[in-house]
């Protein structure tokens, strides 16, 4: 029973994520735009966009390789692992003992190496570019990223997202002193992590900070693949900061399916707030610039390491 | 049962140094006989060590009929781990190159350096590697290889001479040595000395740039071929005398040396291969970082023998063991596929490179399998590596006072960078050589390894994927040395599924976990197939806006492509003006003069350092205000 009722939340996450992820991108293109001053995209547009491109037959430059056709798949496939890894709404769903942190970054790393493989492949000047400005941000912020792992291994005792979530739902001794540092640590690498010029600024870009420098040479369902992939990515990110730092409302393992429904509505709640919070972070700070990441993941690996620190400090035995 | 095994190891390798002999006296008819030969006698040489793994080795000595008095062999399950690796990437290397007497005579020297049982045996084995490696390319014709060759003598001698003199401190053999630990200043010594000795052949920091020369001096030589197995066994020693001779009574500081230079370590190995131009020279920079995150791992295993935490320090030393393995086994295969390349594509350069995924299939897979098993992606080898040295290091949080748990900190900031430094040279190497459009008629016009290369890269790459897929295999191989050295072995929390760092909480289970990637991807690719029109059109793709190239340039031209150097620079550039000395004086003069002339702007705004620097400055603050409001 118990078994089944965690194969039945794990099978509704997933569909949960996959709905809501190009759902999520479209609400963040609306609300950029309002926060703009103009009236924005229809909600729904990520979702007609994906079926125009299925919908293509795809065209393929003459100098890319068979890596071309395999690297959509490996990306999508990454993402959609690690979203079926973190949880949304409930605790304890079949696929609970793998959602290791480490293995989470690992596998949003996974899905990063191979676009900036399949930027390379096409032998176009701004997919190498692109290349060396995704594995650029990546690497930066996983100094930040280790140290906010760090930090709730501490709490834990371990690395689990499950058992992570739980304590925090407990309320893990010491964890208040470094909450905020600790979220704004993840929330500024989550910044870096998505950057992308504002919606209607790509004018103002720089040339390898284009959106679309890595997948300029994809079309169709590749596209679309890419494309799904990128939306989930922010997806998970959101559902990942609100498991650690806004765990409340998470169904606890083996609860009815009746705390779900709680679950659902905090869920909704808590990435509304999120998401809202992204766009105006991105509408203030204006277009992304590559030579301003290395500051912003600076800070975030600042705010990480303080938080440790102030862990440190509050778990050490007077 | 062991010394039948150990006798029979020490016959392979005077067999081994024969087969060198015979290829030195019979130089044109000898090729077939030291290919195979070699091969043949390392697969069986590997079969039986891990059937002996496999059945339970017990520690056993041989008496030497020659040298000083005391002279042993030995063998232990540890001794016995080490070999697996050793000879299987021996025996594919044998396949792969071109035949040499040399490569015998190396292989042989390595496992008589292995099975040495005191510090004599050790030293002969090193010198006699040393020797027979590079004593013959002192004459070589190209000027860059007796330098190489002076180098690569120079430094085996210098780590044989510091590791005798660390074994001399106190006693000769590993046995005695076991059973009178050492104490106070000699202890320290034994450390330092043993540090040397380990740091020349692994390139732990300050020496991380003895490979990467090696490399870019003699990348085709059968001694630096196999050094990345002289690194292994620079490991190997080090667990050898530090952490198994030296005994469970030493102070926690012992392992903060080698915590806080395997970090600075991996971060110079990861930026090395992020910048090196060409192949050899990047998979050294690889074999440097994957050597420091090993050392990395038997710092804390140290630490927490020290705090007497069996169950913390066994999965530290496994992952010091696994990163071994991984580094060797990695790197050779890496440097075959570089050997490979030079031969089929005539060039090393990655700028003369390009696209030779097309040309070359087998080899630039067996190159991107060599790379990507040291950067930290599941479900890789590297990663189930890399997991294991990050929850030691974790879970070694809780460990010591504030200042070792300051170093802590800024040793997890160094491993997320190298990490992504990993990451970055990889995407570099695989990006620029293998894919793309090719940069030179000769890189177009390349031709795949012959058969029996692609076998030995092949296989070797199976071997990697293997223990990606199944770490808890491997690990449950080198119980029997974890129980040895640490008294707590890993059998209860690795097996074919799952790792696990600590019994309370589940860990990292590999083979599921690509189960669900290849279900994700298996669905989507399903539903595609029902969805999407099938098939796809080529076209002529857009170049980025340059003018059609010149006839005489039919793939393109070259510099309309994103090349090898300055790539990612907002991350390699920022880490690079960090580690350099140079670099640092003249930020230090200018920031000064900037100072006096505008006292309180001294900071120039679009400075990467800055971010990095003002990290540092602040842990270091905090870290001395946490020291100062804790410590009683």
């Amino acid at each position: 029973m118990t078994l089944l009722l965690a194969v039945a939340a794990q099978a509704l996450h997933i569909a949960l994520m996959l709905a809501a992820a190009p759902t999520l991108a479209g609400a963040l293109a609306w609300s950029q735009a309002r926060l703009q001053g103009r009236a924005g995209p229809p909600l729904l547009a990520p979702w007609h966009r994906l079926a125009r491109l299925i919908r293509k037959q795809p065209i393929r430059p003459e100098t890319a390789t068979a890596l071309s056709a395999v690297a959509p798949l490996v990306a999508f496939a990454s993402v959609v692992t690690v979203a079926a890894l973190v949880p949304s709404f409930t605790l304890g769903m079949a696929f609970a003992p793998l959602a290791d942190l480490l293995v989470i970054g690992g596998l949003l790393a996974l899905a990063r190496v191979v676009l900036a493989l399949a930027g390379f492949d096409s032998g176009a000047a701004i997919g190498g570019l692109g290349a060396g400005r995704a594995m650029a941000i990546a690497g930066l912020a996983q100094p930040a990223l280790l140290l906010v792992v760090l930090g709730f291994a501490l709490l834990a005792g371990g690395t689990n997202l499950d058992a992570v979530a739980a304590a925090q739902l407990d309320g893990a001794p010491g964890a208040a002193a470094s909450w905020g540092l600790g979220f704004a640590g993840l929330v500024l690498v989550v910044l870096a992590d998505t950057a992308e010029p504002s919606a209607g600024d790509t004018e103002r870009a720089e040339f390898g900070m284009l959106p679309e420098a890595l997948t300029l040479a994809f079309s169709g369902r590749d596209l679309a693949l890419f494309e799904a992939a990128a939306a989930l990515r922010r997806l998970v990110w959101l559902c990942l900061i609100a498991a650690l730092f806004l765990p409340f409302g998470l169904a606890p393992p083996e609860a009815p399916p009746l705390a779900w429904l709680i679950g659902l509505v905090c869920w909704a709640a808590k990435l509304v707030f999120l998401g809202l919070g992204l766009a105006l972070a991105e509408a203030l700070g204006g277009p992304a610039r590559l030579a301003r990441l290395p500051g912003l993941v600076g800070v975030a690996a600042l705010l990480g390491a303080l938080a440790v620190a102030v862990l440190l400090a509050s778990l050490t035995p007077a | 049962m062991t010394a039948a095994l150990l006798a029979l190891l020490a016959g392979l390798a005077a067999v081994l140094l024969a087969l060198a002999g015979a290829g030195v006296l019979l130089p044109r008819r000898s090729g077939a006989l030291i290919r195979l030969g070699t091969a043949g006698l390392c697969a069986v040489g590997a079969g039986l060590v891990l059937f002996a793994l496999l059945a339970g080795v017990t520690p056993a000595t041989l008496g030497l009929p020659f040298g000083p008095p005391g002279g042993a062999l030995a063998l232990d399950p540890l001794a016995a781990l080490f070999l697996l690796p050793l000879l299987v990437s021996g025996g594919a290397a044998a396949m792969a190159t071109r035949p040499s007497p040399g490569l015998p005579a190396v292989l042989a020297a390595l496992v008589l350096t292995l099975l040495a049982g005191d510090a004599f045996t050790l030293a002969f084995g090193l010198g006699l590697g040393a020797v027979l490696g590079w004593g013959p390319k002192l004459l070589h014709r190209q000027q860059a290889v007796p330098a190489a060759a002076r180098r690569g003598l120079i430094a085996a001698v210098a780590a044989a001479a510091s590791l005798v003199a660390a074994l001399a401190l106190v006693s000769p053999a590993f046995a005695a040595l076991r059973a009178a630990p050492p104490e106070g200043w000699r202890a320290t010594g034994v450390l330092a000395l043993a540090l040397l000795g380990g740091g020349i052949l692994m390139g732990l920091a300050p020496l991380h740039r003895l490979p990467v020369r090696l490399q870019r001096a003699a990348p085709a030589e059968p001694a630096a071929l196999l050094s990345p197995l002289s690194a292994m066994l620079g490991i190997y020693l080090l667990i050898r005398i530090v952490f198994d001779c030296c005994g469970p009574g030493q102070p926690l500081w012992w392992g903060v040396p080698l915590l806080v230079l395997g970090a600075l370590t991996a971060v110079a190995g990861g930026l090395q291969a992020a910048e090196q131009p060409s192949l050899e020279p990047i998979i050294a920079g690889f074999g440097v970082q994957q050597a420091g995150l090993a050392a990395v791992g038997l710092g804390v295993a140290l630490m927490a023998r020290a705090e007497d935490l069996p169950a913390l320090a066994a999965p530290a030393v496994a992952a010091t063991l696994l990163q071994a393995g991984v580094m060797a086994l990695g790197q050779v295969l890496g440097l075959l596929c570089a050997a490979a390349v030079h031969e089929g594509a005539g060039s090393r350069r990655l700028d003369r490179l390009g696209r030779l995924i097309q040309p070359m299939p087998i080899t630039s897979l067996c190159l991107m399998a060599g790379c990507l098993a040291f950067v930290a992606l599941p479900p890789g080898p590297g990663f189930a590596a890399f997991w294991l040295v990050a929850q030691s290091v974790l879970a070694a949080a809780r460990l010591g006072g504030p200042t070792v748990q300051g170093l802590l900190v800024l040793v997890v900031a160094l491993l997320g960078l190298s990490a992504g430094l990993a990451a970055t040279a990889a995407v570099r190497l695989i990006g620029v050589a293998c894919l793309g459009r090719p940069r030179t008629p000769r890189a177009a016009a390349a031709l795949e390894a012959r058969p029996p290369a692609r076998w030995a890269m092949g296989g070797l790459a199976v071997v990697l994927a293997l223990m990606g897929l199944l770490p808890g295999v491997v690990l449950r191989l080198a119980d029997p040395a974890l129980r040895a050295l640490t008294g707590s072995g890993m059998a209860s929390r690795a097996d074919a599924l799952a790792v696990t760092a600590s019994t309370a909480m589940p860990g990292y289970a590999a083979l599921p976990l690509a189960a669900a990637l290849a279900l994700g991807g298996g669905a989507a690719f399903r539903l595609l197939r029902r969805l999407a029109p099938a098939g796809r059109r080529d076209a002529p793709g857009w170049t980025g806006g340059f003018a059609a190239p010149p006839p005489w340039l039919p793939f393109g031209d070259p510099v309309t492509q994103a090349g090898p150097a300055g790539f990612a620079h907002a991350l390699v550039g920022s880490v690079a003006s960090l580690a350099r000395a140079d670099a640092w004086r003249i930020a230090a003069i200018t920031r000064l003069r900037r100072f006096v002339g505008h006292p309180g702007l001294a900071v120039h705004a679009g400075d990467p350092r800055r971010a990095v620097l003002l990290l540092l400055v602040v842990i270091g603050v905090v870290l001395v205000a946490l020291a100062a409001g804790v410590a009683p």
